[in-house]
Parts: structure tokens; sequence; C-alpha cells
């Protein structure tokens, strides 16, 4: 037992997301050295709001993850529910009404995926990148391919405006990564998806709804894509089929760098999905500082993910 | 005739906690059938493995043919040696033609080309493998999984054959054949003895020991018992040797409780659909029900559709005088009946999660308000288990840092915690050393001790149904085929059951 408890101590300096926060803090570090606009109020606010679409993915692709599944339907939710939400907003001129609508429908996205998946036994991998391709197609009819401009201003204000001098963007990523954070370690959906992730068998044998837990993880996938595609929306100002392209592989990097283990489910965090989804946002954002092209910005990306997950080995080998 | 073809000398292999074989030395000899024996946990796997590679033996010697193999090898290399193992679960590629799997790693080539493979030469070298064995019938093209199990058996022993094999182990070949492909199999190994193959046979049927094999050899615990010719010797001398002396946890009959009248559990007419057909049970309150029977019993299937686990196909479960139709394990944890499942690594606890978190899993409800999980009464109910169980680990610990033994009382706490009057125990000792099964059969005889409540011990080891249970019951492919009361619990009864053939 004492054995566990010394190794515990090394783990714990490891995992938990401080190897990541480390990377986080050498990485930022680099960047200042190398371009004095980097460290500035400014472009930290700017990281933060740029990282917000991914960081609000990455929750709910954080949630699918430890119960043991993937969602690659998530960019391609993203553009449908905010053209959706879009053309409702310039029909009726309500926001209110275009933003409820867009989180609506990323919501019965979700359901497609979690029915499909959980209660018709299809294989999760395959059943994304199929409504991957299914929900980007519909997004391009729905709007004929075309951008759906001319929404009501107040949309707008919800990416630029702030409250308490923190921008509003950084208020939805706050709140919706504290409720996930409570919802994942203090209930018990959050417990029942990690005991789901870590051997569904047992927890079917143990009562536990495997298909109903399943499906939730999906659901919420759905809405967070949903609610990234409103302050996608609101950026533009324009709802885009052909927005979130590849961002479900952003949004797995970001768990994954966070801890969050691809190939066996039960393992992830909040925490560490946030400081990836920042991390990628500060990457991208002092490489394009720098001047790197976008060819070498791709590289780097590659290399990072590779590092995360050699530490992620690093770390269980630790054990 | 008796030329030694192999030989075990002073094996010894110990895994944590348990010393799996303690000094184990045996021979055999060019072309007889032996019969290993003994009851589970004896070792016999656990050595067989050490022959195919699949284990390094910690200290000893392995002698094949004169010569001694090294001390570490792999299970390919072992089967260039000449050792095959045929497992109860057959190891072939099921997608793969008969041909490819019996020459798989072996392949014939073609010379002068590199390494490109002799398709025509397979083919025929298979046709001549299975001519051997008097199945020349089976396609060398066609695919595994459209054979039936004893083709498929027959291409598991040519697969042996084509590579030179000197000894072949057969571990419970018969389990899942019926009476005539079971006669078909003893004819092959009767050519294979001819042929001057030595073939170890693991079985627990008597009447199959008596009908092939030239010698039995016995273990227990991890050690030899003694080796005998089987003509010379009696069904009872064998079980003897198996059973051996009485082991301390042997419950006194005076313990044993007279069955109330008050039946808790009423299976009738209990249907699977396959090999469960009309079994009727009843199980009475305050006794722990013992049910016997080999692999392929069907005991584990009968308890996982009475709680949900898997579909019931026909039949109806009455709980305490009531007709429930439990859809879901869901279902049968609010009707109070619970299932420990035999594979605690497998199906029976969240590895990766905290012992405290594994505990509660049956029963969150209990331990929230509103969904909201309160931590602190998490930690004193899981550290009262842990106190009561005598559990070595602390509550925020990882299961999959505990031992064996200690999973499994992880597991049990989980199931007392889930308030359920029904427990099923599907295997509730295995790989648990004897201190350990003690202390969870006494758990077991307490829970039970509660009004209202009873408890099923499914167990292939004859001395732990001897050792908890106040009836036994012996199950044998679906069909319970004998029944045990009071004094007539003894191990020699028990076995005797078990082993001799239902119908």
């Amino acid at each position: 037992m004492e054995k566990a408890k010394k190794s515990f101590s090394v783990k714990k300096l490891l995992s938990g997301g401080f190897g990541t926060v480390l990377m986080l803090i050498i990485l930022m570090l680099v960047f200042s050295i190398l371009s004095p606009m980097f460290f500035t109020a400014s472009n930290l606010s700017n990281v933060l709001i740029q990282s917000g679409t991914n960081a609000v993915i990455s929750v709910g692709m954080t949630y699918v993850i430890i119960s043991g599944n993937t969602d690659l339907s998530v960019g391609a939710i993203l553009a449908l529910a905010s053209c959706v939400g879009a053309t409702l907003m310039v029909d009726t001129g309500n926001v209110l009404l275009g933003v409820c609508a867009a989180l609506a429908a990323g919501i019965v996205l979700g359901l497609v995926n979690g029915v499909l998946i959980a209660y018709l036994k299809f294989q999760p991998f395959i059943v994304t990148l199929s409504t991957m391709w299914l929900f980007r197609g519909l997004a391009y009819l729905y709007t004929g391919g075309q951008a759906v401009t001319g929404l009501p201003s107040g949309i707008t204000s919800l990416a630029l405006g702030s409250i308490l001098y923190i921008p509003n963007i950084v208020w939805i990523i706050v709140i919706v990564y504290v409720i996930c954070y409570v919802v994942l370690n203090k209930t018990t959906m959050g417990r029942k998806v990690c005991a789901v992730g870590d051997n569904s068998e047992s927890a079917r044998l143990s009562g536990i709804n495997v298909k109903l837990v399943t499906m939730a993880t999906f659901v919420l996938s759905g809405f967070c894509s949903a609610l990234s595609g409103v302050i996608y929306m609101a950026r533009l100002n324009s709802g885009q089929p052909i927005a979130g392209q590849s961002y479900e592989m952003y949004a797995i990097a970001a768990a994954v760098i966070g801890g969050a283990s691809f190939t066996k489910g039960g393992i992830g965090s909040m925490g560490g999905t946030l400081v990836g989804a920042i991390f990628i946002a500060v990457l991208n954002n002092g490489l394009t500082l720098l001047n790197v092209n976008t060819y070498w910005q791709q590289v780097c990306m590659g290399i990072v993910v590779l590092l995360a997950v050699g530490l992620d080995r690093f770390r269980k080998s630790v054990k | 005739m008796s030329e030694k073809v192999l030989e075990f000398k002073n094996i010894k292999k110990e895994f944590p906690g348990v010393k799996a074989l303690d000094d184990v030395s045996m021979d055999f000899n060019k072309g007889e059938v032996a019969a290993l024996l003994g009851e589970n946990g004896a070792g016999k796997s656990t050595l067989m493995k050490i022959l195919s590679g699949a284990y390094t033996r910690d200290s000893g010697q392995v002698v094949l043919d004169g010569k001694e193999l090294p001390k570490q090898y792999s299970t390919l290399e072992a089967r260039g040696f000449g050792v095959a193992i045929i497992y109860q679960e057959l190891s072939l590629m099921e997608e793969m033609s008969v041909m490819e799997n019996v020459y798989i790693t072996h392949e014939p080539m073609k010379l002068k080309m590199g390494r490109v493979i002799d398709y025509k030469k397979m083919k025929e070298d298979t046709q001549e493998q299975l001519k051997k064995l008097n199945a020349e019938h089976i396609d060398p093209l066609r695919k595994v999984k459209e054979l039936a199990l004893p083709e498929k058996q027959m291409v598991e022993i040519a697969k042996a054959l084509a590579v030179d094999c000197k000894v072949l182990v057969m571990d419970e070949p018969t389990t899942s054949l019926t009476w005539e492909e079971s006669a078909r199999l003893f004819e092959v190994i009767h050519t294979l003895k001819e042929q001057g193959i030595t073939v170890i046979y693991i079985s627990h049927r008597m009447d199959e020991i008596f009908k092939i094999c030239d010698k039995a050899i016995v273990m227990r615990d991890g050690r030899l018992v003694g080796s005998l010719e089987v003509a010379d010797s009696s069904q009872d001398d064998l079980i003897r040797m198996m059973s051996g002396k009485v082991v301390d946890m042997e419950l006194s009959n005076k313990e044993r409780k007279k069955r109330s009248s008050n039946a808790v559990l009423e299976l009738e007419h209990i249907t699977d659909g396959g090999f469960i057909e009309d079994l009727s049970l009843n199980l009475y309150e305050g006794e722990v029900l013992g049910i016997g029977g080999l692999v392929g019993s069907k005991r584990t299937e009968l308890a996982r559709m009475i709680c949900g686990a898997d579909k019931l196909a026909g039949g109806t479960v009455k709980i305490k005088g009531k007709v429930c139709n439990i859809k879901d394990t869901r279902d049968a944890i609010n009707n109070k009946i619970g299932y420990l499942s035999e594979n605690r690594k497998e199906d029976g606890l969240s590895l990766g999660i905290s012992i405290e978190e594994n505990t509660v899993h049956c029963d969150m409800k209990a331990v929230s308000r509103y969904s909201f999980i309160d931590w602190k009464k998490v930690r004193s109910i899981s550290e009262s288990y842990i106190r009561k169980l005598k559990t070595k680990g602390t509550s925020p610990a990882k299961v999959v840092n505990l031992s064996g033994g200690n999973q499994q009382k992880v597991a049990i706490a989980k199931w007392l915690h889930a308030g359920c009057d029904i427990l099923i125990f599907d295997e509730p000792t295995r790989g648990i050393d004897v201190a350990a099964k003690a202390e969870i059969h006494q758990l077991i005889r307490d829970f039970a001790k509660v009004e209202g409540r009873a408890a099923i011990v499914i167990s292939s080891e004859v001395n732990e149904l001897v050792a908890v249970s106040d009836r036994v019951i012996v199950m044998s492919k679906g069909h319970i085929t004998g029944e045990l009361e009071g004094d007539e619990i003894v191990q020699s009864n028990v076995l005797k059951y078990v082993t001799t053939k239902g119908r």
C-alpha cells in the first residue's frame, strides 16, 4: 500500500492536467520572448475569445470520449444548427428565438447520433462519420450553399460585448465548464458516464442504464456544438454552412492534450480539456504572430498532439 | 515402449500471493494418453501454459525428447518444438480457410520465388493431414466459421500434426460435444496414440478417463498428488485423490440449515431458447444454495437470465410469491435480486475507478440527493465495508491496484450495498487464496442469515460447494441432474454427480 502511495504522488504531479499546464506555461514563455505582441492584455483576451468555439465543443467531446466513444459530427452540427438559428433570426428578427432554435437543433442532432449508437448499436465512429457528411450536406441544402446574412444587430453584441470587463464569450466558456465540471464530478449522471466508459458491461450489470447514459453524452455533445455555433454566428454576424470544418479534430485534440484517453474510456477531466483548448488557441495565435505560415502551423499542431499523447504514455508508465 | 517424451522437473511458479505450482515433477511416455486431473485451481492449466510458452516458469526444467527447453519461449516457438494445445475455446481464425489455419505460421513456400506461399501444396498437405484423422470430408478451402464444432476440433488437431507434434494437450475437449461426437473424437485420439503422439487429456469426466486414458495424474493445490495406472484403479480411488483431505473450511453438518418452507425465489419452466429448457427451481428463505457442474453446464447463463443480464426466453420468475417481469439489471436490483459476475475483471468491476465509487455503483440513489452525490457518505459507507470485509486498500484507491482477493471483496461490498435480498454469487472465490476464501464463505453465510434473504453460490470447486451450501444442486448442459441435502453434502457425493454425465 505504501508503494502505491509513493508512486501516487509522482503520478499526481503529472496527471490532473499539471503536465499540460506546464506545457502551456512553457509555450507562453517562448511566445512572450519571441514576440513582444504576445503577452499583452488585448492579445491574451483575444486568445481566449478565439479558443471559445473549440473550448465549448470540447466539453461535449470530453464527455463522449470519457464514456468510451467518439463524435466526429460536431463541426457539422455547429454549421447546421447555426444556419437554422440564423435563418430563423433573419425571418423573425428575434435573437433569442434564433439562439433557442439553434440549441434545440443541436440537441435533436445529438439525439440522432445517440439513438443510432446507444439503442441501435451502430459503431460510434461510423455513425458520426456518416452524420458528419449528412448534417453538413443538410446545412448546404438548407442554405443553398450561401451564407445567411442580415442578422439582427443583437447577435453581434453577444460576441463583442462584455460584462464586468470580461468578454461575453469568456463568460460563456466559464459557465459551461463550471456546470459540466460539477455534473461530471458531483452528480450521479457524471459518475455513471465514467463508470460506463471504464467498463460498460460492469456498469450494465450494476444496474446503470448504459444506453441512456451513452445517448445523453451525444445529446450534450450536440448541444455544445450548437452553442459553439451560436458563438461562431455571433462573431461572424452570419450563418455559415461551411463553418466548423475539421473542428472535431481540434476538439478531440483538446480533450486528449487535457489527459482524456482516446483508447480507454473513463479517463478525462474538464480542467484538462479547458487547458487543452487554450493550449491550441495559444499555439495558433503565437504562430500567427510570429508569421509562421499556415503549413508550418499544421506541422506544429501535429507535433504538439503527438507530444501530448507521449506525455500520456509516460504518465501511465510511471505507474 | 516406455520411452519418456516429456518431463517436468521441480517446476515452480508463483503469482502475486499465490503459489500456483509448488515443486511439480511428472513425466509422460511416448504414445500414451495421460489424464491430468484436479479441481479448479489445482495448477493443471498453469502447468500446461508453462509448457505452451504462455507463462514462464520461476524455476525447474522442462525436458522434451531429451532436450531441455529454454527458460523462456514464445507460444510460436513451442509449436516448433512439437507442443500443441487445444483449448476449450478453440484458437482458430474464423474468417480464414481451413488450410490457412492448419499451416498458419508454417506456410509452405515456393522455394525459388522467395516468400510466396505455395497454396497448391498447402491444400494437398492439408488434405493429407485431415485424412490421417479420417476427416477428409472437410474441404481445405472452406472458411473455418462455416464448420461445426467437432470439425473445428479436427482442424485444430490437423494444425498440431502439421508441425510434427509430439505432445498434444487437450483441455476438456468434450464439454460442448454430443455423445456421438465425443465417441468419434476418442477414435481420433486412439489413432494419434498409434502414431506415437503423446496426448495429455484434461477432463473432469470420470467415464471418459476410464475409456481412453492409460494413466491418470492427479494434482491438488499446485502440487502433484500422484499418478495411477487407469487399468488398476477405480473411480473412487481417483475421486479420493482429487478431493484429498478434508480442508478446515468444511462446514459441519450441524451448521447446515434445514430448508424453510418459505420460497423467496421460484423459477418455473425457465427456457433460454437453447440448452436450458423447462427448468424449475426454488430458493428458500435463509438458505445458501450451491450449484455445481462443469463448464458448459449453463449455470452462469441461468443466473444471468434471472438477473436481467440476458434475455429470458420463457418461463416465469417469482420473487417472494410475486411474478416479476425482469427486463434488465436495473429491474432486477429494484426487485432485490443481484448477480455477482464470475469475471470481476471483465464485467464485475470498474477497475480504473476508486474502491468507494465501485462500492456505490449499484445504488447511487442511496448516496445522493437531487442526484448530487454526498461524497462524505460514500466515503463512510465504503470504509465501513472495508472494515467489515477486511479489504486491504484505502477508500480512494483505484481497484486496479488491488490483489484479486481484495478486488473480489470490493465486488461483494458493491452487491451488499445494493440492498438485495437475493444474491447470486458466481464463482465468488475464483483465484483467491484459502484464507480469503473462508472469509468470503462466511460473508455469504452471514448474508443469507438475515430474515427474508437467501443466496445462490455457483462454483466449479466441489469443496467450495460443500463449504458454503445448505443445499446443493448439480447442473449439466442446462438440466438439473442431482440434488443433495444435509448429510448427503460431502465431496465424494458432489463429485460423483458432477463427473458422471447427466443424460
